[in-house]
């Protein structure tokens, strides 16, 4: 479809002045009164969107914290007759610190348990609330709660209250977009497409999902608030467990993620029983169902509706209908081939750059980078690492080679924070790495790629790449959602550097594309670029060349030379001997978790003990050339 | 008195225990957990109660017998249609769509056997006797008798037959099985089947113990995955464990602390139990595998 940005917008403010209107209509009370209904329920539901869908946790509670909204703002307000414009924060702010709680224990706690650890705690609500009468009016629930009374609107309360609501909804709405779109939304959804890769490329993901879950409870006791003050009356019913899993349908009707999808699936999942009365009994079974074909079949669902009319405030929206045209008018084939020739081209320029500067290249200094110290590794009873000790020089490429299963990617693993040393300890510049968090590490200037491509699949490049920047690391979600003038210069500052290491590989024209939409070896110079964005002291290469075509294996190595000549270090672990002897300065040789033998690429592929490893040998040599080594 | 209460509470445990086994082989093998398992005790329950003894009016056993024979049916075609296209999608996906299919699937039984609960007194009715001075319900020894059957057959299955090694070889490395010629969709779909025969036998067993409603199932299938994470999630013998250890203990709770909260007391221990020893009480050496 080919309408501009501009009209989008215009389409969607038609909408939004004729969703204004139904009150001056003369449209009943009855109905308007399901749309109130409906806005609530967005409003909740968009916390999970934030939570499940954007972050990837599975929240089978919001009902809980709707609740716990609802009955601290009607409590307030019935127990000490203070105002509602005091109560509603009060209980925001109490809902949202019990969610962050709740978020930091759900660091510990992923997918299966978190699932079924949110429907506990909202039964364990359920029950509080029904047993405890003294507080809460037990199954009779609270009664008689002031409402709000807003006379200008005219009409009963479902009237007064519809365009208030409405219009809360749309700010809410407008500030998730917003968040969305910032550092804190780029790291949750990095987070959600690949955790892994996410904390091993700085995202404390601790922090980040903390902070959904307090969003998340927060929107849910928001909901819950503006529940009482609307309806007056509250009891357990409205906030049981088949209300969470509805707001699950809401989140999942509207496609897994988007923002402007959980509206459209809020008014239908509250709205279609409503309309279609003589399939009431059938409709949750419908529901039911619909989930499962949704999710398996269109997952964007109503979402493709509304991300196409939000699309002027999505990130990558645009890029990506590019992406699909250009797709469509050329061959597979041809783009490779175009690619490959892209790569070559890349290869020669940063030769003839190279050759050219050669002069004032750095040479390797020699003082220690990192320092890895007697370094053992189990997995329970399977020892990948056995006391390994190698350093890495300032400026220098050193290889990691050895068989397959002898630790190379369990010994990068440990370099990167992911995996935690058994015995033993790595320091970077004399300060120890190896107890730290992924995310810690990756700021002390280790970076990494993975030996299988790990991009962020949802995510455009450029944000691929922006993730990893050093000025957007922390997560200040509220200076973000404003727009403070250093969350912005912080941000063009990411962009900048992201478009310069994207120009390095020669990839920026593919700045805007969805990540999923890349060839393999496009996703590998994005993982690159990733990986220096943040100018790493050290960088940790697992298989680079792995699955490359011609071209590129030649850019790659042309792309290390530099770097290393712009005086970063790098690890690199290397199958093909061609690229590891042309381009390392050093190597060391693991074989079953030992280190058996480390020096030059000449000296090293001379040496028998590693010709043993690679090709099998006598036991009894290869026990004698191992005394001898190590006597030397 | 404390007698009836460690007795029921077995009995109860049991019958988690049960559900627990259902979604540690479906884990095992597919590596998926149903969120559905509870409303297919559910439903086990209407089909048995409503169609084959009061409409058709079998004998006990043999309306089981049919029960558990439809269930597996069901479990299969629902294994082939949707289970196998979740393997390939985010574990996420996997837990949201298994939960609308559990929506579906208590709703149908609603549709179909209407909201009316319906009572079963079973072959024994409310008869008790008397075990060591504990007077026990016969339907609650019917439960104990039955479960250890199930668990000696499945023993001596996986451990001596053929079935049980296919079975096995397809857990540990599907792709190895196929290219071994292993019918390997049909062995996940028997062992889905086998998971839906075990929630029906708990279906079957709880109805006379409780009205039959729409709700019957969804408590008791999350206290399985409560009581399977408990004992180890995927772990077989700490899905027993770990179903008797829940049974037994929000019994002892119920009686001893606050009856109002029976149904908190799982998710506490599930609390607990995440945060002291998150790999349960007997861990799956392979718990990591993923």
């Amino acid at each position: 479809m080919k309408i501009s940005m501009r009209n989008r917008k215009i389409i969607l403010a038609a909408i939004l002045v004729a969703f204004l209107l139904p009150p001056f209509l003369g449209v009943n009370g009855y109905a308007l009164q399901v749309l109130d209904m409906a806005f609530i329920y967005a409003i909740a539901a968009l916390g999970v969107t934030i939570a499940t869908g954007i972050t990837g946790m599975v929240v089978l509670g919001q009902a809980a914290f709707m609740g716990l909204g609802a009955y601290t703002s009607g409590l307030i307000m019935t127990g000490t007759s203070l105002p509602w414009w005091l109560a509603l924060p009060i209980a925001i702010v109490v809902t949202g610190l019990i969610g962050a709680g709740l978020g930091l224990i759900s660091t510990r706690i992923k997918e299966h348990y978190l699932a079924i650890t949110t429907l506990g705690l909202n039964e364990i609500f359920r029950l509080i609330v029904l047993n405890e009468s003294w507080l809460t009016g037990g199954p009779f629930g609270l009664r008689d709660i002031p409402t709000l009374q807003i006379p200008v609107m005219g009409g009963g309360l479902a009237q007064q209250h519809y365009i208030p609501l409405f219009v809360l909804t749309v700010l809410v709405y407008a500030l998730a977009l917003r968040i969305y779109k910032t550092s804190f939304g780029r790291q949750m959804r990095a987070i959600r497409d690949d955790d892994l890769a996410a904390e091993s490329m700085g995202v404390n993901s601790r922090a980040v999902r903390v902070m959904a879950f307090a969003l998340c409870s927060i929107f849910g006791a928001l909901a819950g608030g503006v529940f009482v003050l609307t309806f007056g009356f509250i009891s357990p019913n409205n906030f049981l467990v088949f209300e969470s899993i509805k707001m699950l349908l809401m989140v999942v009707v509207g496609g897994l993620g988007s923002i402007g999808g959980t509206f459209l699936g809020a008014l239908v999942v509250v709205g279609l029983p409503e309309v279609l009365r003589e399939f009431q009994t059938y409709y949750l079974a419908i529901f039911g169902i619909t989930v499962v074909i949704i999710l398996l079949t269109v997952p964007r669902g109503l979402g493709i509706i509304a991300d196409w009319l939000l699309a002027p405030w999505l990130p990558g929206e645009e890029g990506n209908a590019l992406a699909q045209a250009k797709a469509e008018d050329m061959s597979n084939a041809a783009t490779i081939e175009e690619e490959d020739e892209r790569a070559t081209a890349v290869a020669v320029r940063l030769r003839s750059e190279r050759e050219q500067a050669v002069v004032n290249a750095p040479k390797a200094t020699g003082d220690v980078l990192l320092k890895v110290e007697n370094v053992s590794k189990s997995f329970g009873g399977i020892r990948a690492l056995k006391d390994v000790r190698f350093d890495i020089r300032r400026g220098e490429i050193l290889g990691l080679i050895g068989p397959n299963g002898s630790g190379k990617s369990t010994m990068i693993n440990a370099c990167s924070g992911i995996v935690r040393v058994t015995a033993g300890k790595i320091l970077l510049d004399g300060k120890v790495i190896s107890h730290l968090p992924a995310w810690d590490v990756h700021a002390a200037g280790v970076s990494r790629i993975f030996q299988n491509v790990r991009v962020w699949n949802s995510m455009t490049v450029l944000e691929n790449v922006m993730v990893c920047h050093a000025a957007t690391r922390d997560t200040h979600v509220i200076t973000g959602a404003i727009g403070t003038a250093k969350a912005r210069a912080d941000e063009d500052m990411a962009r900048e550097d992201a478009l310069k290491a994207l120009d390095l590989m020669g990839i920026r024209h593919l700045a805007n594309r969805r990540a999923s939409d890349l060839s393999f070896g496009q996703s590998r110079l994005v993982e690159l670029a990733r990986s220096i964005v943040n100018k790493p002291k050290l960088l940790l290469l697992d298989e680079p060349g792995a699955g490359l075509r011609g071209g590129l294996i030649m850019e790659l190595a042309e792309i290390l030379k530099q770097l290393r000549n712009q005086g970063m270090t790098i690890l690199v672990v290397e199958h093909r001997v061609k690229l590891v002897v042309s381009m390392c300065d050093r190597i060391v040789v693991l074989n079953l978790g030992d280190k058996i033998a480390e020096g030059s690429a000449q000296s090293v592929a001379r040496d028998p003990v590693v010709v043993d490893a690679y090709l099998g040998g006598k036991v009894e040599r290869k026990r004698r050339l191992k005394a001898i080594e190590t006597t030397t | 008195m404390l007698g009836q209460v460690v007795a029921s509470g077995l009995a109860m445990g049991a019958i988690y225990a049960l559900v627990a086994l259902g979604y540690a082989f479906v884990w095992r093998t597919m590596n998926i957990v149903n969120f559905a398992a509870g409303e297919f005790l559910t439903f086990a329950a209407f089909i048995f109660v409503a169609t084959f003894v009061n409409r058709l009016g079998l004998p006990f056993y043999l309306a089981a017998i049919f029960a558990c024979v439809a269930m597996a049916s069901l479990g299969a075609a629902f294994s082939r249609i949707v289970f196998a296209r979740l393997q390939k999608e985010r574990t996420i996906v996997a837990i949201i769509a298994t939960v609308g299919f559990g929506l579906f699937l208590k709703e149908m039984a609603r549709i179909i056997y209407g909201p009316q609960p319906l009572l079963n007194t079973g072959p024994f009715g409310f008869e008790t006797i008397n075990v060591g001075g504990i007077s026990v319900t016969k339907q609650q020894l019917l439960v104990f008798a039955v479960v250890i059957v199930v668990m000696v057959l499945q023993y001596l299955v996986l451990r001596y037959t053929m079935i049980g090694k296919v079975m096995r070889a397809v857990a540990q490395d599907r792709e190895t099985a196929q290219l071994m010629g292993i019918p390997v969709n049909a062995v996940l779909a028997g062992t889905f089947a086998y998971a839906s025969v075990l929630s029906a036998i708990g279906g079957i067993l709880l109805a006379p113990m409780f009205f039959v409603t729409t709700e019957l199932g969804t408590l008791v299938g999350l206290k399985g995955f409560v009581a399977m994470i408990i004992g180890g999630f995927g772990s077989i013998p700490g899905a027993i464990i770990g179903g008797l250890i829940l049974g037994l203990g929000e019994n002892l709770a119920a009686f001893s602390i606050s009856a109002p909260y029976k149904d908190a007391i799982a998710f506490v221990l599930l609390l607990v139990f995440l945060l002291v020893r998150p790999k349960g009480l007997i861990p799956e050496a392979s718990a990591d595998r993923a």
